[in-house]
């Protein structure tokens, strides 16, 4: 009699591991405290004999045990895709022949299923074991990011798939080995009804030389291999944008593209104040907006400038000079009252789809900036875009926001830009919990729809409100690694929040009982 | 809060009109210079209204939004106190139901007979 299908078939894929390393994985399955399961083994022809013995061993042990012995060598997609055929349960788990899971790895899935009964991919958090068993590494994930997926492949093991949806898709794509992990995870969570972050450490990854968590540059075509797979992803979901190496191995940049007819308003707020930057006197306003014009390719746009009535007439009409006339509309507007009514009058007066909140303080550093800030809001799941500002000496200055910890945190603030290069979530495109409205970009109708900026806060709080309402009403925010601004002291600095100011965005949203942000977890 | 939200909605409704038929009124007749920048400041008065009332639209909108977000928030505080208390009656419950129990069973009064009986001696023996 055969048994019952059970919940979740561990698919392992054996290519010539060491021995010993083989027999541990096999017993991390075998010792799980949740006993519904099989093991799929696969050997892809390896080439050493013994290997074959452990494994027909294991199968012979254990009635739960399958081995499917292949007769050529075919890679690890061909491998996986004999597992992904033999597979008897309704999830998959991905395990590698050279990993170890966590004794209650299914067992904590499995709860997670439960509750989630319209899952269909989950993924855990990970850490690293060396050769004598040390873990080190954890790496606490966050929750859902797609964008975080696009950047690079974040989600890794222990990654957990409905089977059916498994099948559907064809499985493993053997033209992208090397990244085919994430070309599947990619294509997995296109039609995934439900996609869960298990914020426990259900897996380890051994570190032994030669392998991927070793070090991505021993494999470099995996490299090519995952960009390749980013840019068909973005072809399937027609998002118009095209996948380039990222500034680290291993991650992706999205060039975005507009359509040319795309209006975007730039919504800037300004006393026309005259500071010096590397010893040179500027005009903020200036040099934001030359900047801003300089560094894309994008020209319709409307620069919507709401100004102190007693700025110079001087400073006008060099902006009037600038700015062609019908791209300038100019709201006088009394310095004394406060950033988010400021913003809110500029975004009623403005004509874009797109609504582009900038401080005068800043300065673009790269080029076809609006393009990739503004792109990401075509797609209409995405609600607000911010981007990365550093201050004079280039040193983090936001890098999105996280809440938790009883409060609002500007995560990185103060890290350098050569300490921000070894950090994976200062590298990359993510989603976050808010952003900066020094440089933000909201959806004229996203905007409308939770009531632009709440004027009763005048402190940076109404970013962290404007976030809370774009994110709560569904959308994401993301935070562009590859959007970046220098963000000098203008004098339009938001006043220090006041009591009463936190206690509003406490009553609407319950910041301060946050334990942590779902992006940045570990932060 | 509905009339608060209704209001601007009119207003700008009303704002709208006015916008199309001035300009209607302006592609349709031969206004002279005088009558043409007449048009203009009554076109730039009405854009004007427009533009403001849509900045109150949105401060209205954001009361609506705030006030909801403030509501769910509350209504989730209500369901988890409701929960807490529940599950404090439910414990309190259980434990009075063990002490009923324990009251109830032979140990309890055989020990009970005891300890009053050193209770009266007890009483005794400080009396003398």
């Amino acid at each position: 009699m055969s048994r019952p299908a059970p919940l979740f078939s561990v698919l392992t894929p054996v290519y010539d591991p060491p021995i010993g390393v083989l027999e541990e994985t096999i017993d991390s399955v075998r010792s799980q405290t949740f006993e519904d399961w099989e093991l799929i083994l696969v050997d892809d022809r390896s080439s050493a004999e013994a290997v074959r013995e452990v494994l027909r061993r294991a199968a012979g042990l254990d009635d739960r045990i399958r081995l499917i012995e292949r007769t050529v060598n075919g890679g690890i997609s061909a491998a996986s895709n004999d597992a992904i055929g033999a597979a008897h349960g309704r999830f998959v788990a991905l395990l590698d022949h050279d990993d170890l899971l966590s004794s209650n790895a299914l067992g904590v899935m499995a709860s997670f299923i439960a509750e989630h009964p319209d899952v269909d991919y989950l993924y855990s958090d990970e850490d690293k074991t060396d050769a004598s068993g040390q873990h080190f590494g954890r790496f606490c994930k966050p929750d859902w990011s797609p964008e975080f997926l696009r950047s690079q492949m974040y989600t890794c093991h222990l990654s957990v798939i409905r089977t059916s949806l498994l099948q559907e898709i064809g499985g493993f794509d053997s033209t992208l080995d090397g990244s085919q992990d994430h070309d599947l995870v990619l294509r997995v969570t296109e039609r995934a009804r439900e996609v869960l972050h298990v914020p426990y450490v259900l897996y380890h990854w051994r570190l032994l030389a030669g392998s991927t968590a070793g070090s991505l540059g021993a494999k470099p075509q995996a490299w090519e291999a995952g960009r390749r797979a980013v840019q068909a992803h973005l072809d399937r979901m027609q998002v118009s944008a095209t996948a380039l190496p990222g500034p680290a191995l291993g991650t992706y940049e999205l060039q975005r593209e507009l359509p040319p007819d795309y209006r975007i308003s730039l919504i800037i707020p300004t006393r026309g104040t005259v500071g010096t930057v590397g010893g040179e006197e500027r005009c903020f306003l200036l040099e934001a907006i030359r900047s801003a014009l300089d560094l894309t390719d994008h020209s319709e746009i409307e620069i919507v400038v709401v100004y102190d009535p007693l700025m110079s007439e001087g400073l006008l009409s060099e902006l009037a000079k600038m700015v062609p006339h019908d791209c300038l509309v100019l709201i006088p507007c009394a310095g004394s009252a406060s950033l988010s009514y400021k913003l809110n009058l500029g975004a009623s007066a403005s004509s874009g789809e797109a609504l582009v909140l900038l401080s005068d303080g800043v300065e673009i550093r790269r080029p076809r900036w609006l393009e990739n800030l503004v792109g990401p809001l075509l797609e209409l799941d995405v609600g607000m875009t911010g981007a990365r500002l550093v201050d004079s000496a280039a040193t983090i200055q936001h890098a999105g926001y996280a809440y938790g910890h009883g409060g609002y945190l500007s995560p990185f603030c103060g890290v350098s830009e050569e300490e921000a290069e070894t950090v994976s979530v200062l590298l990359v495109n993510r989603e976050c919990s808010g952003v900066s409205t020094a440089c933000a970009a909201v959806r004229r109708t996203v905007f409308e729809q939770v009531g632009g900026l709440c004027e009763r806060l005048h402190s940076n709080l109404a970013d962290v409100d404007l976030s809370m309402k774009v994110t709560s009403s569904g959308y994401r925010a993301l935070w562009l690694a590859n959007v970046e601004l220098y963000n000098f002291e203008s004098g339009l600095d938001c006043p220090p929040a006041l009591p009463s100011e936190y206690e509003l965005v406490d009553a609407r949203w319950g910041v301060a009982e946050r334990e942590y942000d779902p992006y940045i977890p570990s932060y | 809060m509905d009339s608060e939200i209704l209001d601007p909605q009119a207003r700008q409704l009303e704002a709208t009109r006015r916008l199309q038929a001035l300009l209607s009124f302006g592609s349709g007749q031969d206004a002279t210079s005088a009558g043409l920048d007449d048009l203009k400041a009554k076109l730039a008065a009405v854009v004007e209204q427009l533009h403001e009332t849509r900045h109150r639209l949105l401060t209205s909108q954001d009361n609506f939004v705030g006030s909801e977000a403030e509501i769910a928030r509350l209504r989730r505080q209500l369901e988890v106190e409701i929960g807490e208390r529940s599950k404090l009656q439910h414990e309190c419950q259980s434990l009075q139901d063990l002490l009923s129990e324990m009251k109830a069973s032979v140990s309890w009064r055989i020990g009970n007979a005891i300890v009053s009986q050193v209770r009266w001696l007890t009483g005794l023996g400080r009396k003398r």
